[in-house]
């Protein structure tokens, strides 16, 4: 017996099963725990054990566990469900020495393990249990899965290759297991699969089993109907429709089967097909009640696919047609569809009502009534026509439904205590999006550091003691922009984390670790800001910031701003040159009574602040758009990065007069930017910052991005997520909205993600509520866009019919309608049909009239075109309402 | 982890039957609490759905979020869902098995026609031929309702009972009663008639995108929007109100609950009103967050004060379907805020729902141990352990408290207004959007309840 150890540690398959024939059930029970043993041993690294010494320690301990369920355990350890050990010969001719009650209680066992448990070919060995056992099939679901699995792919490569059918027919499995196949989640996958031809086909298999009486039919339709109803994935419902395809049930087994057709009409949209195929079938063999005909209309016409509610209004109008007894059941069914979205659908089931309503007789009429309220307005004329009376609907005044101007909330003071800061502090460093946390927290380091330094360092200490300010450092050169989350530069500073001479050689811009390789015209901003306040923390710093903002879009109130310089006057401070600019370029301006106040400051900085107030400030200027796109991009007729400088020569504004703003402020706001400006989507998190450091000039900030929402509508031929995110912030910002603000809202409605698309919905209705849309502007720039080949159409046309759809009709035929000349002259453009649909309904509810040339000519052409019906819809409603 | 294992006794299984006398839905019942006590099939209903098809429609919404996932889709869990009967209604609950989608249906009266309602909680057996023959359930047909065995079935029962084994999971246990919870502070931010109810919720994405909406309601209409305006109702994980689209075909109307917006995704409930029912999903702040996790309930929890009056206002709760806060406080002779904070107590025990259509709790006690899980609190637990360790040091007479945790320390202050704050990454990322850390748990419990909640 000390043979079985030894062997067992060679790895000598031979030896192993020779010593195990040689042992006694009590010799068996002794050699256990050396096994056990071995295995422990073996087990934090069994992938390195030899794959022999594996086998021979698999078959080992599951010969020498008495109790069938530690074998089982044994056997399915992970470190043996390695590909191919559960196939070894030696391990089934082992096993097969054993009592026939051990082997079926150990195939049991492993047959109810849970799907994660079992290996790539485990059921081999299990089907050879229990066929030479003689147990009962096994049940459980994973062994009817992976019986399915073997018997699809035929995974075991010891059988000769036979077709599924072959395998099937004499399978004893068979009877026990097909019916649960239908109850196993997830088998449909596998019905589906396979070869073409009939053999290797699941679907076609069943069916003859069907006919050899294997299996009973009606049994099989039973379940098959079964599981469809239940549901589930597509891709498992598919398999089972296949199968009930091939079974075809004849009319007599349909017609026992009608209230789960009726039910399978809210299934998948190809199980719903089906199904209104055979009740099609069932009615027009006089198999169908009108109550269940009705029934059936009522489930279909509350779908959105089309070719399924088409063939319904086609099914209940040859149904009436044949029994015109059915006409007021029919009519009222038809009436389903009156609130369907597609309006061609509407106007079908007002055509099936027509041809049928004068059999119906005038009892339906009131019923019809109510439902024609769901109408689309354009087919209320002829609703009136029918029913004799108009939808209460269309006399309802039309009202322009747009969001509450959104109101500026004004900043919470600033923070009291040095645990305030180190709390804010790190929730920035979390990533606190926040722009007034930012403001606070910036003040607040400034602020505590005046007061008392050592308290604030204190204080800071918890939050100081993870990011290290080295690490972010190394990033920041690498690639990133500035962002709000370097005030760990001037935390670190004010903790006397950074050495004196680097904050100090910091302010040399080329010197500066803020100032990565890629920092955007914000970015720099923001670095001036940082590198100013981390040096002041260190050598003197001053009682608080001037640039804090007053409410959350970061405007700054220029009085608040006066008497905080004059508060710096009387402290003999002199104010940080970035800090001023900053503040200057947030204050409100025209304020008179500011002006008149900063006449009494003495400073240097106070007769500059005075200046800025009495000019003015920056002077407004529109962004320049050129005339045409560029020749190169209209030579090649398509459009590479290396051409969106030609394409988007969208001139910044000129430069301001003799300004006293510091390099990186008037960077901001001046006529070109320096060079190439990088501001790539995923920076867009800080893109609340960059509206707020320009409160007051948001056509400034929207010529610098232009860049970013062009390659968010596809411009540039790959497609970006996120930047229309900041359009909201725009359209809430100040300042006058002109050609650069119009130019990039028209870019966020043709973006291709959902969300984004939603943003710049938001960001139109906002600008309309605050009457700073102009909507020639945008709709002529959005047809130059779309004939640019910048934008895609059929998304704006889903982006506009969103926004009509909250109750804005009148804001977006303000778009649309001058929009539509551009997008129509020559070739209209694609999704033409979409758009003047739309611009059809909001002209049809704000009453819009006056003919548009371009639609007028496109509706005269002939043809029955999608696009010359739409177009002639819209000519109908601006020549006379209809 | 402690993994504990649910198990359900059934007298047979449910079954929806044709009989000649008409169709016939019977749930089965198991291990259910009641006035009279502990009982093992309690039957609480037998009577007609006055709506048929849009109760079998609901019941198989309620179904289909026991049996849900969300979140990971591929680990599998379900229990059955769990039935009150308040004595007017009939509530069925259930609770996904990633802890983040809550769904009650509530039949009203006007949606039960004859018959008694009982007063208590069970758990009602779903099976696969139910689900089938509810979707079946098609046509204007009165269809009868028995909620539990009648005495004839008891009497006549063969001894063969149907028995489900289900783990348990701690978390499951805790985000469902933490649910009600944090659906007690939403408010009605929104309702739309059907046909917008109908366009809106097919509008939402159907994959799983893990993404944040929120939805605004603009006019009679729902517009998304990108981010938390004023007004706006979240809308995390849209893909999970799949539920919904079962019954959407016999809504009346759709209402949205929700707590105020505020920067970061929120809790909602969305509610559809169907004939004689309403169906509520409350949905957690981010597919990937359960709402066991949310620990709206720990500062509760942590005030010894709070659970004396749990325990005394517990014993006045009979199945009432609207608690009426004023009421009990008369009762129990406490004030209406002690009464409130029992009353979170209790919800984490699992004793307490919330109805955000009656903007009021009802009794009901969920038929596991719910006490249990809670005591597990891991953040709890933690904040315990720092106090046992004696890791709080309180400033004498300043807001401050200091943490030691290991080699570091954390600051908790306390705000003018009692709210704590913390120094900690969790604070710092969620500003308590996610209950106290457990710095802040642990400085509350050191405090004691004279300056708690």
């Amino acid at each position: 017996m000390t043979g079985l150890p030894a062997a067992v540690r060679r790895g000598d398959v031979p030896a192993t099963v020779a010593a195990l024939a040689a042992l006694t059930a009590e010799q068996r029970r002794v050699a256990l725990p050396d096994l056990v043993a071995l295995r422990r041993e073996q087990r934090p690294e069994w992938w390195a054990v030899p794959g022999d010494v594996r086998v021979a320690l698999m078959i080992a301990g599951a010969a020498c566990h008495s109790a069938p369920s530690a074998a089982a355990g044994w056997l399915g350890g992970q470190d043996f469900r390695a590909v191919g050990l559960w196939e070894r010969p030696e391990l089934r001719a082992v096993l097969d020495t054993r009592p026939v009650e051990w082997r079926s209680a150990v195939a049991d066992r492993l047959a109810r393990r849970p799907a994660r448990s079992w290996g790539w070919n485990d059921y081999p060995l299990l089907e050879h249990l229990v066929l030479t056992t003689g147990m009962p099939v096994p049940e459980a679901d994973q062994f009817v899965t992976e019986w399915m699995r073997h018997r699809t792919w035929q995974l075991d490569p010891s059988a000769p290759t036979r077709s599924l059918w072959e395998q099937l027919v004499g399978d004893p499995f068979v009877p026990v297991l097909v019916p649960r196949l239908f109850e196993v989640p997830e088998t449909g996958a596998l019905l589906a699969t396979g070869m073409t031809d009939v053999d290797n086909r699941w679907a076609g298999c069943l069916v003859r089993l069907a006919e050899r009486g294997t299996v009973a039919r009606p049994e099989l339709i039973d379940r098959c109907l079964a599981r469809l109803l239940r549901g589930g994935r597509p891709n498992d419902q598919r398999g089972f429709l296949a199968v009930l395809r091939a079974l075809a049930p004849t009319l007599e087994e349909n017609a026992r089967h009608v209230r789960s057709h009726l039910a399978l009409l809210d299934g998948l949209s190809t199980v719903a097909a089906h199904a209104q195929a055979v009740l099609v079938e069932l009615d027009t063999a006089g198999l169908l009640g009108p109550d269940l005909l009705a029934e059936a209309a009522g489930r279909v016409l509350f779908r959105t696919e089309k070719k399924l509610v088409r063939a319904q209004l086609g099914w209940l109008d040859r149904s009436a047609r044949r029994e015109p007894d059915r006409a007021g059941t029919v009519v009222l069914a038809t009436a389903g569809a009156f609130g369907h979205p597609d309006r061609a659908v509407q106007e079908s089931a007002l055509r099936v009502v027509a041809r049928h309503l004068a059999a119906a007789g005038p009892a339906v009429l009131p019923d019809l009534r109510a439902a024609a309220e769901l109408l689309d307005p354009a087919h209320h004329a002829r609703a009136a026509e029918l029913l004799g009376v108009r939808p209460a609907a269309a006399d309802e005044p039309y009202r322009e439904l747009l969001p509450p101007v959104p109101v500026p909330r004004p900043l919470p003071g600033p923070l009291a205590t040095p645990a305030e800061v180190a709390e804010e502090l790190a929730a920035l460093l979390q990533g606190d999006p926040d722009p007034a946390a930012f403001e606070r927290t910036l003040d607040g380091l400034v602020r505590h550091a005046h007061l008392d330094r050592a308290a604030l360092t204190e204080a800071l200490e918890p939050v100081l003691r993870g990011p290290s300010w080295d690490a972010r450092h190394w990033d920041a050169r690498r690639w990133a922009d500035c962002t709000p989350a370097d005030l760990l530069y001037v935390a670190a500073a004010a903790a006397d984390r950074l050495p004196a001479d680097q904050a100090w050689s910091a302010r040399v811009p080329s010197r500066s670790p803020l100032r990565g390789q890629r920092l955007t015209v914000f970015g720099a901003q923001l670095a001036a800001r940082l590198e100013e306040a981390a040096w002041q923390v260190r050598a003197t710093p001053p009682p608080y910031l001037l640039a804090v903002p007053t409410d959350t879009t970061g405007a700054l109130a220029a009085g608040t701003l006066v008497e905080r310089l004059a508060g710096y006057e009387a402290a003999g401070r002199i104010p940080g040159a970035a800090d001023l600019g900053q503040a200057l370029l947030r204050a409100v301006l025209p304020d008179q009574a500011a002006a008149e106040a900063a006449a009494a400051l003495t400073s240097p900085a106070g007769r500059r602040l005075a200046a800025w107030l009495r000019e003015g400030g920056l002077p407004h200027q529109d962004a320049v758009l050129p005339v045409e796109p560029a020749d190169t991009a209209r030579r090649l007729g398509r459009l590479r990065w290396w051409h969106w400088e030609d394409r988007r020569a969208l001139r910044p504004p000129g430069p301001p007069p003799a300004h006293p703003l510091p390099a990186d402020a008037a960077r901001l706001v001046a006529a070109e930017p320096a060079g190439r400006c990088p501001v790539e989507g995923f920076w867009f998190t800080s893109a609340a910052h960059w509206t707020a450091m320009l409160p007051g000039h948001r056509e400034q900030v929207a010529v610098r991005l232009r860049w970013a929402f062009a390659a968010a509508a596809g411009a540039g031929g790959y497609e970006d997520r996120g930047a229309p995110q900041a359009l909201p912030l725009l359209a809430e910002s100040g300042g006058p909205a002109g050609p650069a603000v119009h130019l990039v809202l028209g870019y966020g409605l043709g973006t291709r993600f959902p969300e984004d698309r939603a943003a710049a919905v938001d960001a139109l209705l906002v600008l309309a509520a605050r009457g700073d849309l102009d909507g020639a502007l945008l709709g002529t720039g959005l047809a130059r866009l779309a004939r640019a080949g910048e934008l895609k159409t059929n998304r704006l046309a889903a982006a506009l019919r969103s926004a009509a759809d909250t109750g804005a009709h009148g804001t977006v035929w303000s778009v649309l309608a001058p929009a539509l000349p551009g997008l129509l002259d020559g070739k209209p453009v694609h999704a033409a049909a979409d758009l003047l649909a739309l611009a059809a309904d909001c002209a049809r509810r704000c009453a819009a009239r006056g003919p548009i040339p371009e639609v007028t000519a496109l509706a005269g052409r002939g043809g029955g075109s999608r696009l010359v019906k739409e177009a002639r819809g819209l000519a109908g409603v601006l020549s006379d309402g209809a | 982890m402690t993994q504990a294992v649910q198990t359900y006794a059934y007298l047979r299984s449910s079954a929806l039957t044709e009989q000649p006398s008409g169709r016939a839905l019977a749930l089965a019942t198991s291990g259910g609490c009641t006035p009279a006590g502990a009982v093992a099939n309690p039957r609480f209903f037998s009577g007609f759905l006055t709506a048929p098809e849009p109760a079998a429609a609901a019941l198989l919404a309620v179904a289909d979020v026991a049996a849900a996932r969300y979140h990971q889709p591929l680990l599998r869990a379900s229990l059955d869902p769990v039935v009150t009967a308040g004595g007017d209604r009939l509530r069925f609950e259930s609770f996904s098995g990633c802890c983040g989608v809550h769904a009650r249906l509530d039949v009203l009266a006007d949606g039960l026609d004859g018959g008694e309602i009982g007063h208590g909680t069970t758990n009602v057996d779903v099976n696969n031929p139910l689900r089938e023959a509810l979707g079946r359930a098609g046509g204007a047909d009165p269809l009868h309702l028995a909620v539990g065995p009648d005495a004839l079935e008891v009497t006549t029962f063969d001894g063969t009972l149907v028995e489900k084994k289900v783990p348990l999971p701690d978390r499951w246990l805790r985000g469902f009663a933490e649910t009600q919870v944090l659906a007690a502070g939403f408010d009605l931010r929104a309702e739309v008639p059907a046909a917008e109810a109908v366009r809106f919720l097919r509008s939402l994405p159907r994959g799983a995108g893990r993404s944040v909406q929120w939805v605004v309601p603009a006019g009679r209409t729902l517009r998304p929007a990108a981010r938390p305006v004023p007004g706006a109702v979240c809308l995390p994980g849209p893909e999970r109100l799949v539920a919904l689209q079962r019954v959407l075909r016999h809504a009346l109307a759709l209402r949205l609950y929700g707590p105020p917006a505020g920067r970061q995704p929120t809790a909602s409930a969305w509610e559809i009103v169907l004939p004689g029912m309403r169906l509520t999903l409350t949905l957690s702040p981010d597919v990937a967050r359960g709402f066991s996790g949310e620990g709206g309930v720990l500062t509760a929890l942590a005030s010894p004060a709070a659970a004396a009056d749990a325990e005394l206002v517990s014993v006045l709760l009979a199945w009432e379907p609207r608690i009426e806060v004023a009421e009990l406080a008369a009762q129990s002779g406490l004030t209406p805020e002690r009464v409130r904070a029992a009353l979170t107590v209790l919800g984490t025990a699992g004793q307490i729902g919330y109805d955000t259509a009656e903007a009021a709790h009802f009794h009901r006690q969920l038929p596991y141990d719910a006490g249990r899980a809670e005591a597990h609190n891991p953040r709890l637990r933690a904040a315990r352990a720092l106090l046992a360790a004696g890791a709080v040091r309180l400033d004498p007479d300043g807001p401050l408290a200091t943490v030691t945790v290991d080699d570091h320390v954390q600051r908790v202050r306390r705000a003018p207004d009692g709210s704590l704050s913390c120094t900690c990454l969790w604070w710092a990322k969620y500003r308590g959007g996610r209950g106290p850390c457990k710095h802040a748990l642990a400085v509350r419990l050191a405090t004691g309840p004279e300056v708690g909640a």
